[in-house]
């Protein structure tokens, strides 16, 4: 369980939940998200967060939920056993949602702000096609027998419709409470009860884990049976949660004398709806209990589907990303093939010149060192004769340029071929368009400065070390001075023995042997020196992988977050949104388990 | 309104669809989206549509009846059928496939082809004899494939029933689409269940005025809506007649059905239709006109050539950087290929000092690593092969890259000065790979060719000179090698010095050897073939003909982007003028008198 407070974790989700849901409503092609959004995001405002808080008394919350015209409030009136509910042929007529509660019911100070999510709560009656974000209250004289006493406990909510057009911007509403309910009875026609819109509605419901019992509305009475069958096994049978679909009960067209005495002439029927939903009532804290476990399960389960409007945007990010990615390695590949693998760094050829002149005999010694060096003369006529001319090459800055430039030109040709209609590409476009890709450079003029200095430093210190080492350790210097000159001597020696008071021959031999000698011990330091280059040129390419490389792949990927504000809070949500939900489902698994 | 103008706007109609429809599926050098092209192909349909029904001697008239699951479609066309269509069991939705009701005497031939494959009904009626009432599926059920198949069908109306019950008059499912076509097809309204409206002490609208303040707001001044209860009118049972709620208008939509809809209004409502669906075409055509960019095309073009000369400078730079470090093995060739080469003594001399150059030399010379064949291995005597080595190394490790980064360089170009970029990418890759190694093998080996033959040609004063140095080469080591031999054999013979017979054999050739080395450097130091000379030279060969393969390569392609762009924008303004024309042409034959409240404005 994550340390952090559980109610805070909800709270924020919610908040998060709600922010997605305005991203998408501004984006045609997102709105399909909306509704699970704003209902996963009312269930955490709504049940799951008051839960945690152990709020100690709480009433349940009935939903009468439906399309337009289906008769929720005929059926909230059945509830309630006397007309209470407006029944009113105008389709959307209700635009808020209405709460009836007893009078005298404990639970009437509870109904206030903030059990709505944003809806506030509007004291007294009024007429229920108020378009605001508002809820009303309305107290009423529950009509009373044995089987409804836990009615009288209940809140039962009248909720607008889904299924008219002008719905689309007071749905929310409903989805608010739909959050909120414990039990949700849902009410369809003859006309409506196999309509796509509203079963989507009924899946999502029972997808968050709310008891539903279905009443089907209007038929004649002797299509009861077979209207109810053909609801169950085409509409319910279809959507894999439908075993949380505990009745389905029928209200069938009524006379006008139903109509307006529920209690008395529509008794028998009022019994058959207000059985399945006590079945509920009955045993207020399981249901309550029950009922948030699954809302946390479904939160979970479904957190895919949520996220699914973060990722449309954030999966152009990650393409931008991987072309990103595939740039840096072809400006890393670049920087090897076109400055690396080609640079001599000057440093080592002074080193080595340094090295070679460490090894001539020191003190009274140098004056046989001068004589072997006039000695040695053939050796450099020839070594210079050879020499290869050191080509001009680019220089590294300007290698670097074009590789940066050359990265930002693909990665621009990439965004141009995209469609142009995409928020993200539009963005880029525009910001390529208009040269705000400057900054990028200006970012990179520091980075490469900063670059070249520390590797300027880096070679310089390998290159040193070379020599170092045996400046400071005379033991080893003067073991292979002694040796250099034993063996210079030795050969002199030989050459002398051998060709005997020859002058020309000495003429020529001793020359030649002590260029042989000299060239030998320098190949020798060359060896020394070039690996120790390959070293240099090995850790100066990490060098540029880390200093250069992968800050600027970094600060690109970062680019189209600073473009479009709302990138890094997707990226965020998306991040935080799975961890937080499984840390709130064991939160409210722990509290049930307090509970029972 | 006489046959002869129909005919001739209906050739206009077939025109503008045999243009519209050949330009909508080929390629596309402007982005249009794949549901713009989509809608193109229905209109191109529509137009074939409408000039065939307008051809046709007498216009028939398709009424659809539109609306969700269980507002009384089918009761409606049954109704109006007097009861003849068996009735359909209350489970919902129960019209699976869309049923045509038409007279037996309408040829099945003149029906379009959507509605042939559907179920027909054949009636009697005289008042219907042109009249086609089409009762469709519903459009909000759990069966979505219903939808898919009244959306099928329904460009075929040429009015749309929009019905509506209490419950769903107000669905947004139908609703969406008739906003969908309402700006194309002539709409007429039915509020069924009329009987359902009317509760007492409602608070609310009701229903009906409900239904028309919202047409009245989508553009509809005097909508027409007819309140029925279908179902009491399909066996016109009298006990239930006389139940009919006050205002109940059944008899009234039947009468316009029959009466109402004369010939000349239907002529009036197809030509309107035609009119709308001009209008669309026009919009859409509009959207899709790419703008002219002539300009932007000249602009792209003159930054595209600083860019590519600034690009060929590096490269330059880059060939003849991978040239620079093998400059003594030019001057040697060149200095040899000044005159024939040494003879005599000098000449065994200097082809022992080639063979341990030439040996050592070609083990520096850059590998070829690559699977790219090469035929002779790097000879300096070989420039072809010589510049292909130094390339392959320059290519491998810049000009590739370069080349492939060009591309991106060039798309970012074109789009900073404004030119749309669609597929441009594709055509600079194309034009690009004309570009390879060879490219730049032969350009290199032509450089140093043309050097060549400026600086060491036949012609030049080098050749003399050298043919100087040739000369003294042949005579000065004999002159040596004699002249310290009678030296020594005079000492020898004079005893003016000891001279052991070793020395005597020795020395003189030692002095030989030294005398043609000294001459070996000298040579080769005074001819002045140097690479300070030849690399200017070089470059300048480069350029001329790098720029002339990257011009040849890309200068044509912001054109051809502009003169493709002006194609599609010169189809797309006929496609608008035609369109407009036949606009016109509705617009004067129009008679919109009867029948503009069956249309938005």
């Amino acid at each position: 369980m994550s340390s952090a407070n559980p109610i805070h974790i909800a709270r924020q989700l919610a908040a998060d939940l709600t922010w997605l849901e305005q991203y998408a409503g501004e984006r045609a092609e997102l709105h399909g998200a909306i509704v699970p959004l704003r209902l996963s995001a009312a269930l955490l405002r709504n049940q799951v967060a008051p839960y945690l808080e152990k709020r100690p008394t709480q009433p349940l919350y009935v939903a009468v939920v439906g399309g337009a015209g289906t008769g929720k409030s005929t059926v909230v009136n059945f509830l309630i056993g006397r007309s209470a509910a407006e029944t009113n042929p105008q389709a959307g007529f209700t635009r808020h949602p209405v709460a009836f509660v007893a009078v005298g019911s404990p639970y009437v100070d509870q109904l206030s702000d903030g059990i709505l999510g944003p809806l506030k709560s509007i004291p007294g009656p009024c007429p229920s096609d108020r378009d605001e974000d508002v809820f009303q209250i309305r107290q009423v004289a529950l009509v009373s027998e044995a089987d409804t006493e836990p009615l009288r406990q209940a809140v039962i909510w009248d909720c607008p419709d889904m299924t008219t057009w002008k719905a689309n911007h007071y749905q929310t509403r409903l989805v608010e409470t739909i959050g909120l309910a414990d039990i949700i009875l849902y009410v369809a026609s003859d006309e409506r009860y196999n309509d796509a819109w509203p079963t989507q509605y009924l899946q999502y419901i029972l997808q968050a884990g709310k008891p539903v019992v279905a009443c089907l509305t209007k038929m004649q009475p002797s299509q009861v049976e077979p209207m109810l069958k053909h609801f169950r096994e085409s509409v319910i049978a279809r959507i894999p949660e439908c075993a949380a679909v505990s009745a389905t009960v029928a209200l069938p067209a009524l006379t006008a004398a139903e109509q307006a005495d529920p209690a008395g002439v529509g008794a028998p029927l009022r019994k058959s709806l207000i059985e399945p939903v006590n079945w509920w009532l009955k045993q207020p804290q399981k249901t309550r209990h029950d009922s948030v476990l699954r809302a946390a399960r479904f939160l979970e389960q479904f957190q895919q589907t949520l996220l699914a409007p973060a990722r449309h945007d954030l999966a152009a990010v990650a393409m931008w990303e991987s072309w990103v990615h595939t740039g840096r390695h072809t400006f890393v590949h670049r920087y090897q093939n076109e400055y690396l693998t080609g640079e001599s760094f000057p440093h080592f050829n002074a080193a080595m010149l340094r090295l070679m002149e460490l090894l001539e005999l020191p003190g009274v010694g140098q004056y046989v060192s001068k004589a072997m060096h006039l000695l040695r003369s053939p050796y450099r006529w020839v070594k210079s004769w050879f020499k290869k001319p050191n080509s001009k090459d680019m220089p590294e800055t300007q290698v670097l340029q074009a590789g940066f430039q050359g990265w930002l030109d693909h990665l621009r040709q990439q965004v141009l071929q995209q469609d142009d209609q995409h928020p993200v590409w539009k963005a880029l476009r525009s910001a390529f368009h208009e040269q705000r890709d400057r900054q990028l450079h200006e970012q990179f003029q520091t980075r490469i400065a900063e670059f070249m200095q520390q590797q300027a430093l880096s070679t310089e210190t390998t290159a040193r070390a070379i020599y170092q080492e045996l400046e400071k350790n005379p033991t080893a210097l003067n073991t292979l001075r002694g040796i250099k000159f034993s063996i210079e001597a030795a050969s002199l020696t030989g050459v002398v023995i051998t060709a005997g008071t020859h002058l020309f021959l000495d003429a020529l031999l001793i020359p030649l042997v002590a260029s042989l000698t000299q060239g030998l011990t320098e190949a020798m330091g060359k060896t020394y020196v070039d690996t120790q280059r390959e070293k240099a040129r090995t850790s100066q390419l990490k060098l540029f992988e880390q200093k250069l490389a992968m800050p600027l792949s970094h600060e690109l990927n970062q680019w189209p977050g600073s473009l479009i504000p709302n990138l890094p809070k997707l990226r965020d949500i998306v991040d935080r949104l799975p961890k937080d939900l499984a840390a709130l489902k064991s939160a409210v698994e722990s509290t049930a388990r307090e509970g029972t | 309104m006489s046959q002869a103008p129909f005919d001739a706007v209906a050739q206009h109609l077939r025109e503008l669809e045999s243009q519209l429809r050949p330009w909508s599926l080929r390629p596309h050098r402007w982005p249009i989206r794949p549901e713009q092209l989509e809608q193109f192909t229905k209109h191109a349909d529509d137009l074939l549509r409408q000039a065939k029904e307008l051809t046709a001697q007498r216009p028939a008239l398709v009424v659809i009846l539109m609306g969700g699951t269980g507002v009384g479609k089918s009761s409606l066309l049954n109704a109006l059928a007097q009861g003849t269509i068996a009735e359909a069991a209350f489970t919902r939705p129960t019209t699976r496939e869309p049923i045509v009701y038409l007279h037996e005497a309408f040829e099945v031939q003149r029906l379009d082809p959507a509605l042939q494959q559907c179920r027909l009904i054949r009636h009697r009626q005289p008042g219907l004899e042109y009249k086609i009432l089409v009762d469709t599926p519903d459009l909000d059920s759990n069966e979505t494939i219903h939808r898919d198949r009244l959306e099928a069908v329904l460009p075929t109306a040429d009015i749309v029933l929009y019905v509506g019950s209490q419950e769903k008059y107000h669905d947004q499912a139908g609703w969406e689409l008739f906003l969908k076509h309402k700006e194309r097809r002539a709409f007429a309204f039915v509020l069924n269940k009329w009987d359902r409206c009317q509760a007492a002490h409602a608070t609310g609208v009701r229903p009906d005025e409900d239904l028309l303040r919202d047409l009245k707001a989508e553009g509809f001044t005097d909508p027409l809506l007819f309140r029925t209860c279908a179902h009491a009118w399909i066996h016109r049972d009298p006990a239930a007649m006389a139940q009919l709620p006050e205002g109940e208008q059944f008899p009234a939509l039947e009468s316009w059905l029959h009466q109402g809809l004369t010939k000349r209004e239907i002529e009036a409502i197809r030509t309107k239709g035609i009119g709308q669906l001009l209008h669309q075409l026009h919009t859409l055509l509009q959207t899709v006109q790419p703008p002219d960019v002539q300009a932007a095309a000249k602009k792209t073009e003159a930054v595209w050539k600083i860019t590519v000369q600034n690009e060929i400078n590096t490269q330059i730079d880059t060939l003849l950087a991978s040239v620079a470090p093998h400059q003594k093995t030019l001057q040697r060739r060149f200095a040899n290929n000044l005159t024939h080469p040494f003879r005599g003594l000098m000449g065994w001399y200097a082809r022992i000092l080639d063979f341990g150059r030439h040996g050592w030399l070609s083990s520096k010379l850059p590998q070829l690593k690559t699977t790219t064949p090469v035929e002779t291995d790097p000879q300096p005597s070989d420039l072809k092969g010589f510049a292909r080595s130094c390339t392959h190394e320059a290519y491998q490790r810049r000009l590739a890259a370069r080349t492939e980064s060009l591309v991106d360089r060039l798309v970012a170009n074109a789009d900073d000065a404004g030119l749309p970029t669609y597929r441009l990418s594709e055509d600079i890759q194309a034009q690009l790979k004309s570009i390879t190694e060879a490219t730049y093998v032969d350009a290199l080996s032509r450089a140093l060719t043309h050097a060549e033959q400026s600086l060491a040609g036949p012609t030049s004063w080098r050749q003399r000179y050298a043919r100087l140095w040739v000369t003294l080469g042949y005579i000065i080591p004999y002159g040596v090698l004699l002249i310290v031999f009678i030296w020594q054999l005079y000492a020898k013979i004079a005893g003016s010095m000891s001279v052991a017979i070793t020395d005597l054999l020795i020395l003189p050739p030692l002095a030989a050897l030294l005398a043609m080395t000294l001459l070996y450097v000298l040579y080769r130091t005074t001819v002045p073939v140097t690479w300070g000379k030849l690399a200017p030279i070089c470059r300048q060969q480069l350029a001329t003909e790098l720029h002339t393969r990257f011009q040849t390569a890309l200068q044509a392609l912001p054109q051809q982007q502009a003169t493709l762009l002006a194609d599609e924008r010169r189809i797309v303004t006929q496609l608008l003028d035609r369109t407009a024309e036949c606009s016109l042409w509705i617009q004067q034959h129009e008679e919109l008198s009867q029948v503009a409240i069956l249309y938005a404005r």
